[in-house]
């Protein structure tokens, strides 16, 4: 904590921040003057006080807005920013875990270089760029060989620059690589439209939605976008209830919150989308010749045949075909692990059908913007692959991606990588391919750095530096300049930094719309709200016919009916892979199998008969011709024919965990291609059965499912009309009383939660271990029941549905917590909160025991982080440690701040100015935060709200939080298998 | 005669068993005026000149922290006042050679106690209340423990919230 003010974070940043090492580099020159500030001016910053700076998320594609605070020169929370297009406010967990990464142990400090021994030296960046310079120009011959550039997905700046770059040496070649791309619906509006790219999906105007295999929630293109969209949509009351309906191989996220959701094995989805197109090809408003050609490419997609294969009725598909064609605007989108098949492309024109058919196009679903920019395939990469077995490939240089982990061969990219002579890696954080290349050069993590970047088309959005570069790493930008330098003999252009370029790169945005606004005004804009949203471009899109020709018309493939496919899966936890070295994604809770820090292998029950196995047995599976041995895991609502395994198993080498750093399934593909967009199936490799070997304990957070009946988390029927269900309300116990009654003169908080709009996506977990600074406690504490979040998402059943509950600490007005402490340490505050102080504890966990929400935690011991991750904590929480009782304070430091904020300017608190992190972080802002005193608070209406109603009334502790019913389809199917 | 010697014994014993605990207090005893490496008179500043503590504790009224002054405000007026005392010259020597005055703590509040000097500043808690004669002194001296009941008792005179959480983080 330093209260000087010879250490403010700007001062730093002028020094370091921006240029980082750029300085030490040969060719670097001294800059005169920062070329982009910040916001506020260096001399107006203090310590103590917190400043948020709006910044971009780069944790996945989506490139959602977050804002970032900053205590004293340390970035120490991410949150969503409200004002921005693509999230609304919500931050999804991975988002939020980028805090892990820019303070990870595993963090390269300094560049490194290969020596003599063969060993990775820390050298100086003098060096390395010498050695890397030295090492370009001695191969810049005639017959000089490629030099290749595999970066991770870039858009804005970097991806101007690496194509400035491209196009003036031809020995130069860039491909970027993502694990999870979207190239088959490229590919597929390519053909249908002659529209390269994907569109932009608005969830929030649809009505009806037919999933095929789209992991919605978890990662499927802008998953916080779409969360958002779906919950906005299911709460626009028009008399025709809102309906998800999903077809899909093992359960998942957005399957658990579907109010149909059919379960079917892989391949299927293939049949039941064409025969769908084919069905609502009958009455569409397409010209006559175009809509023969069609029916006669989908004539022997029949409903029948779909029926057979995937094993849902005819009626059933009938049905989701009229409900798209008469609930409108609808929606169909196809995705996820299943839908990454040979015949992706296939699927994905079905779906365009489906869509042109129902009259989508310009409603819920647009090319006004393209979301993501385009990513290379995976036959690019092996293509670079084969060049580099061939020895064309002089150079590799691999930009903050793990070839390693993302490509289906991990011993071919080994022995590829042997073949170049000189391979290079741009990483803010050692991954497990890091061994492998002869020099690393440290980049700026995306906190600290400035840069543009463009998730969507038309959607500039700012990353800036919140923090000074604690590594002696440089922008990657400014990387790839000097490495261009080293190629080039002459200079380069743009010659001079990458901020320059990317000053540039901003003023030409400021140009097209904004020309006669300052750069400086235009900064301030850009710094305030996040980025530039331009203008969209419409774009009409009209169906070639010729795109019929690439529906096969022989018969498919598919796996024999019988057989078990292997299935990697994305994950909310772990998206595709790449977070895995980050302890609060371990231990938050898989909201499907409720596990923590296991990645088991999922077999439904049938499976596990025939298998003979329960959960937590060690199995040895026969694979992709390996064998591994991996947990099995019996999740309900996978389908028989598909063993399902997440990807991203720590294989860090941050992560102490290790049991199955090498099974990933994704490394076990049977190598189908999808030849029209030239990416790799994920499904066809037949699992067989080999035997248990052994048993292990899994982590498993909630030991049931059942509710036993005591009505825990509750849903609400509405009928096809929107009548919803009536309920009894909550009769008052009123009983003579120990204890007076509290008073609540000012304010009075209370929350209320909606079920309808919770999906379980434990973003708020999060958000409360980063706020609260909550302890990982490691999977060795957890299956000893002792963890330690706050905020837990249980997933019930009841009424056959899903439905997911945040557990929190209930602040009740009647607290049986607070009767039993010996020592006033758990007592009521006049503002309604169970307060706990920690330094007054002394551990007698009676608390604990009395309370029938289970939401308290003890610290077990004193439990560490491994430095600098401590960096992160918030100040103005304490750091507990062993023998303390600990539990939600409804965020008590928030709505300190904001109290004190408010008599400063000499004014009462405005509703919605506290919001607990929970609340914040949610991206289908479920929970209401406020004060019940003031009858207008949001929270105060919602919390008379007809569906509402508090956990365990009939013990008469009088919750201060408000849960309200989970709104279902009367009629709705699916998951009551669960 | 003997028995003289054991009492002799046993009383020396617990007598240096007590030196040793009265020793062992006073060396824990945190120092109540801690030296600094510049000896900074109060007195001349806040006293004499009657310079507003605000001046150099720059952020006594926007931040929950005060905020301790670095050289280079120091050196905006010591560029030219007083260039010739010997502790002048100290704090010179230190801002040419680009030091940071490494200001040694005279109060340290709990890591699980929150105090905002601004709330207190704005609430006309002066800040001789809490610190003492400060305009009398010359480095700063703790006359207070700042414990939780010297805190409260203040709480309760001005009828300042006293809910745990007001301080307890």
């Amino acid at each position: 904590m330093n209260k000087k003010n010879t250490l403010s974070r700007r001062r730093f940043l002028k020094s370091t921040g921006l240029m980082g090492a750029g300085a030490m580099l040969p060719l670097g020159r001294s800059r005169a003057g920062v070329i982009l500030r910040g916001l506020i001016p260096d001399e107006e910053i203090i310590p103590g006080i917190s400043y948020w700076l709006n910044s971009t998320c780069a944790e996945c594609s989506a490139g959602c807005g977050v804002k970032v605070r900053v205590r004293e020169g340390n970035a120490v929370k991410i949150e969503g920013n409200e004002q921005h297009p693509i999230n609304h406010g919500g931050l999804c967990a991975r988002g939020q875990s980028a805090l892990q990464a820019l303070y990870s142990p595993a963090r390269i400090r300094s560049p490194l270089l290969r020596n003599n021994e063969g060993q990775l030296a820390a050298v100086s960046w003098f060096d390395a760029m010498d050695k890397l310079g030295a090492r370009l120009r001695v191969s810049s011959g005639r017959n000089a060989g490629k030099v290749a550039i595999l970066t991770r997905h870039v858009t804005g700046s970097l991806k101007a620059l690496l194509d400035s770059q491209t196009s003036s040496l031809p020995r130069l070649k860039v491909i970027s690589h993502e694990l999870t791309d979207y190239a088959a619906m490229s590919a597929a509006n390519k053909l249908c439209f002659g529209i390269e790219g994907i569109p932009t999906y608005s969830l929030d105007r649809v009505r009806s939605i037919v999933s095929f295999g789209a992991d919605l929630f978890e990662t499927w293109l802008s998953p916080v976008s779409n969360a958002y969209g779906f919950a906005e949509a299911r709460h626009v009351v028009d008399g025709m209830p809102w309906r998800l309906i999903q077809f899909e191989s093992h359960l998942s996220l957005t399957g658990a919150n579907a109010d149909e959701r059919y379960c079917c094995p892989p391949g299927a989805e293939t049949l039941i989308v064409l025969a769908i197109a084919h069905e609502m090809l009958k009455n569409s408003a397409m010209p006559p010749e175009q809509a023969e050609k069609w029916r006669r490419a989908l004539q022997s997609f029949s409903m029948e045949r779909a029926a057979r294969a995937s094993g849902v009725s005819v009626d059933t598909l009938m049905g989701v075909a009229n409900r798209l064609r008469n609930q409108t605007p609808s929606l169909a989108v196809a995705g996820g692990p299943t839908c990454r098949s040979k015949y992706g492309t296939v699927i994905q024109i079905g779906v365009n059908l489906i869509n042109i058919a129902a009259g989508n196009y310009g409603k819920t679903l647009s090319f006004e913007r393209f979301e993501h920019a385009p990513v290379g395939t995976h036959r690019q990469l092996t293509d670079l692959v084969e060049e580099m077995e061939a020895g064309r490939v002089e150079a590799l240089i691999v930009h903050d991606t793990n070839p390693e982990f993302a490509f289906p061969e991990p011993e071919r990219w080994r022995a590829a990588v042997k073949r170049v002579p000189l391979t290079v890696q741009l990483a803010p954080v050692r991954d497990s391919a890091s061994e492998s290349y002869d020099i690393i050069l440290p980049i700026h993590h995306w906190l600290e750095r400035w840069d543009l970047v463009e998730p969507r088309s038309g959607l500039h959005c700012v990353q800036q530096p919140t923090i000074a570069p604690w590594c002696d790493s440089v922008h990657p930008g400014e990387a790839f300049l000097q490495i261009m330098n080293a190629l080039m003999e002459k200079r380069p252009e743009p010659n001079g930094h990458y901020e320059e370029f990317l000053r540039g790169q901003w003023n030409k945005i400021r140009g097209g719309e904004s020309a006669n606004v300052e750069f400086d005004d235009f900064w301030q804009e850009v710094l305030a709200s996040g980025g530039y949203w331009e203008r969209p471009t419409a774009r009409n899109v009209q169906l070639d016919a010729r795109a019929a020709d690439a529906i096969p018309s022989v018969e498919l493939a598919f796996p024999e009916p019988g057989t078990i496919t292997a299935l990697p899966i994305t994950t909310i936890r772990y998206g595709d892979g790449r977070q895995t070295g980050r302890p609060w994604l371990h231990e938050m809770p898989d909201p499907i199998t409720t596990l923590v820090w296991d990645t088991p292998l999922l077999i439904s029950p049938e499976t596990a008969k025939k298998w003979k196995c329960r959960s937590g047995d060690m199995v040895r599976i026969e694979c992709g011709g390996d064998t591994i041995t991996v947990p099995a895991y019996v999740q309900p609502g996978t389908s028989d024919a598909v063993a399902a395994m997440p990807l991203g198993v720590p294989s860090n080498a941050y992560a102490q965990y290790h049991y199955a750093a090498d099974s990933h399934l994704l490394h076990r593909l049977a190598g189908h291609i999808d030849t029209s967009s030239g990416s790799i199936s994920w499904v066809g490799a037949p699992v067989e059965f080999k035997g248990v070997v052994g048993r292990v304990r899994l982590a498993r957070l909630q030991g049931h499912n059942s509710q036993k009946g005591r009505g825990i988390a509750q849903t609400t029927a509405i009928s096809e009309t929107g009548q919803s269900e009536q309920h009894p309300a909550e009769e008052a116990i009123v009983e003579a009383d120990l204890y007076p009654k509290h008073e609540h003169p000012v304010h009075d908080w209370g929350m209320v939660i909606d079920l309808s709009r919770c999906i379980g996506c434990g973003a708020c977990a999060v958000a409360c271990q980063a706020e609260n600074n909550i302890y990982v406690v490691g999977r060795k504490q957890c299956l000893n029941g002792r963890e330690l979040s706050w905020l837990r998402i249980e997933r019930f059943i009841d009424r056959g549905r899903i439905v997911f509950l945040p557990m929190l600490c209930q602040h009740c007005e009647h607290a049986p917590c607070e009767t039993v402490c010996p020592v006033y340490a758990a007592l009521h505050s006049s503002e309604g909160l169970n307060q706990q102080i920690y330094n007054r504890c002394v551990g007698t966990r009676y608390c604990a025991n009395n309370c029938p929400y289970k939401v308290r935690r003890f610290n077990w011991f004193t439990y560490k982080v491994d430095p600098p991750l401590e960096r992160q904590f918030n100040p103005d929480v304490s750091i507990r440690t062993r023998g303390i009782m600990e539990k939600c304070t409804f965020c008590v430091q928030r709505i300190r701040e904001h109290k004190e904020i408010a008599k400063v300017e000499g004014r009462a608190l405005r509703d919605g100015e506290v919001v607990p992190a929970c609340a914040q972080s949610c991206p289908t802002h479920a929970i209401t935060f406020g004060d019940l005193n003031d009858g207008t608070s949001e929270v105060a209406t919602r919390f008379s709200d007809p569906r509402g109603y508090t956990i365990f009334s009939e013990l008469n502790t009088q919750p201060s939080i408000v849960y309200l019913r989970r709104e279902c389809l009367a009629d709705g199917t699916g998951t009551e298998s669960v | 005669m003997k028995n003289l010697a054991v009492y002799g014994m046993v009383i020396a014993w617990f007598a240096a068993v007590a030196l040793a605990v009265i020793a062992f207090g006073l060396m824990q005893k945190p120092t109540l005026r801690p030296a600094q490496p510049v000896e900074f008179p109060h007195r001349i500043h806040a006293g004499d000149l009657g310079m507003q503590c605000t001046d150099c504790h720059l952020y006594a009224e926007k931040s929950i922290y005060a905020g301790l002054p670095g050289a280079e405000l120091c050196m905006s007026c010591h560029e030219a006042v007083a260039t010739d005392k010997p502790e002048v010259i100290k704090l010179t020597e230190l801002y040419q050679t680009g030091k940071s005055v490494e200001w040694v703590r005279v109060y340290q509040s709990k890591p699980h106690v929150y105090f905002s000097h601004r709330r207190h500043v704005l609430s006309n808690v002066k800040c001789q209340e809490c610190h003492g004669p400060v305009e009398l002194m010359t480095t700063a001296q703790q006359v207070t423990d700042m414990g939780m009941g010297w805190c409260v008792q203040c709480h309760r005179r001005r009828g300042a919230p006293r809910e745990c959480v007001t301080c307890h983080k």
